[in-house]
């Protein structure tokens, strides 16, 4: 019985080494893939600071080189950015922002409404590693509404507004009336508005209140936020991000 | 340590079941992420939908912005679990208590065959036993009996164990 007992026990421990062995082996390989990986990305960059004229002159060049660069893990947005951040040739890094923008709008607007805080965009879009490390990678204010500029030829879907003091990205095909803009300012700065804050302010009736709420509400630009004894409120999406 | 809440969770309206369906989806959504990463990071297997329970408290009750989840909103997103196979009721009319897989079977079965391989185990039998108790610092460690007989039913579906059976029950698996 105690026989058994030191074999089960030896088979335990064998079985423990093998798995450490295992483990350390594929940590090492991993680790060694990172920093081939990592090694490759500088390459890359030291080959574009070095061939910069050549790969931004010749178009079958510059192709290649951000397919290479694509492929080794790097944003395409990064890349476009990084090849024309030196020269006046800024129309594929403009490209890349804007689909960039529109992926963003698309991916929040289920959250949002397709209303966005223009500086929740930006750091969306500045969470890319590369960008974080490169700070003359960084997008600005005046990129985003260069590349919605550049976006008007397909409509007015992407604008840049102004709702209280900050500015936002309207990604939705329907203008904001009056008394939608009167209400999203009204939230843009107590986070929220309910139907006697309206009355109050504005002296709406209360029927002109519930219809631009509603309206919002089923646009999904305002969330319902209901809670027993009190007054239902409707917040702005914007608010998520604030610390409170 | 703490487990930190997403900011979406101070959001007073996350509490009330939103009209618009997107936004429904998206909340549902949000709210699913939230209930498998905290019950992941605290190492629960089961939660008890009870009010006077201290886990509920600190997932659907927040205190800070006053706001305790809808019922009926709870109890969608409880159906879009088990819809996903992320949880399923631990006794039939029992509503109240759920049994959290963290990972759908799916997802359990790809992270249990990665360990196999990495850890060399291959061409071995492991009892099902062993593979609740003896690697303590593996995330399936404790996995409940009802979590580990769907993966390894499922791994044996996909020819990648062989399952040893003891009247009926599975007490062990060849790899």
């Amino acid at each position: 019985m105690s026989d058994l007992n030191l074999v089960t026990q030896d088979m335990k421990e064998l079985t423990e080494k093998f798995q450490n062995l295992g483990s350390s082996v594929i940590s090492k390989q991993r680790e060694e893939l990172e920093t081939q990986l990592h090694v490759f990305q500088a390459a890359l960059l030291a080959f574009k600071n070095e061939h910069v004229s050549e790969i931004l002159q010749n178009e079958e060049v510059r192709t290649q080189f951000s397919e290479i660069c694509i492929a080794f893990g790097i944003d395409s947005l990064v890349v476009a950015s990084s090849l024309s951040s030196n020269t006046d040739n800024n129309s594929e890094r403009r490209s890349q922002l804007c689909l960039k923008i529109i992926e963003i709008c698309d991916s929040t607007r289920n959250v949002n409404g397709g209303l966005i805080l223009l500086k929740d965009l930006l750091d969306l879009i500045n969470t890319d590693t590369w960008v974080i490390q490169d700070l003359n990678l960084k997008f600005t204010t005046d990129d985003i509404s260069d590349a919605l500029n550049h976006l008007q030829v397909l409509g007015n879907e992407l604008e840049l507004i102004k709702i209280g003091k900050h500015q936002y990205v309207k990604n939705i095909p329907q203008d904001l009336n009056t008394d939608q803009s009167s209400i999203l300012n009204t939230a843009d700065v107590l986070g929220y508005v309910s139907i006697s804050i309206l009355r109050d302010n504005f002296g709406w009736k209360k029927v002109r209140c519930i219809v631009a709420i509603d309206e919002l509400v089923s646009n999904g630009i305002l969330w319902l936020d209901i809670r027993e004894g009190h007054e239902t409120k409707y917040w702005i999406t914007s608010w998520i991000n604030k610390n409170l | 340590m703490e487990f930190k809440f997403p900011k979406i969770h101070d959001f007073p309206p996350f509490y009330t079941k939103q009209p618009h369906e997107g936004t429904y989806k998206a909340q549902i959504e949000q709210w699913i992420n939230i209930i498998l990463k905290y019950c992941e990071f605290k190492h629960i297997w089961k939660l008890e939908l009870n009010e006077s329970n201290g886990n509920y408290q600190e997932i659907f009750n927040n205190k800070k912005i006053e706001r305790k989840i809808n019922d009926n909103l709870l109890q969608d997103i409880i159906n879009e679990m088990i819809k996903l196979e992320y949880c399923k009721y631990i006794n039939k009319g029992d509503f109240k208590n759920i049994l959290i897989y963290w990972k759908n079977i799916n997802e359990w079965s790809l992270k249990l065959i990665e360990w196999i391989n990495k850890s060399g185990q291959n061409g071995s039998i492991l009892t099902v036993y062993e593979i609740q108790n003896n690697w303590p610092n593996e995330e399936f460690y404790g996995i409940d009996d009802e979590i580990i007989y769907k993966v390894l039913e499922k791994l044996e579906k996909d020819k990648k164990v062989a399952c040893i059976r003891e009247n009926n029950e599975i007490v062990g698996i060849k790899v």
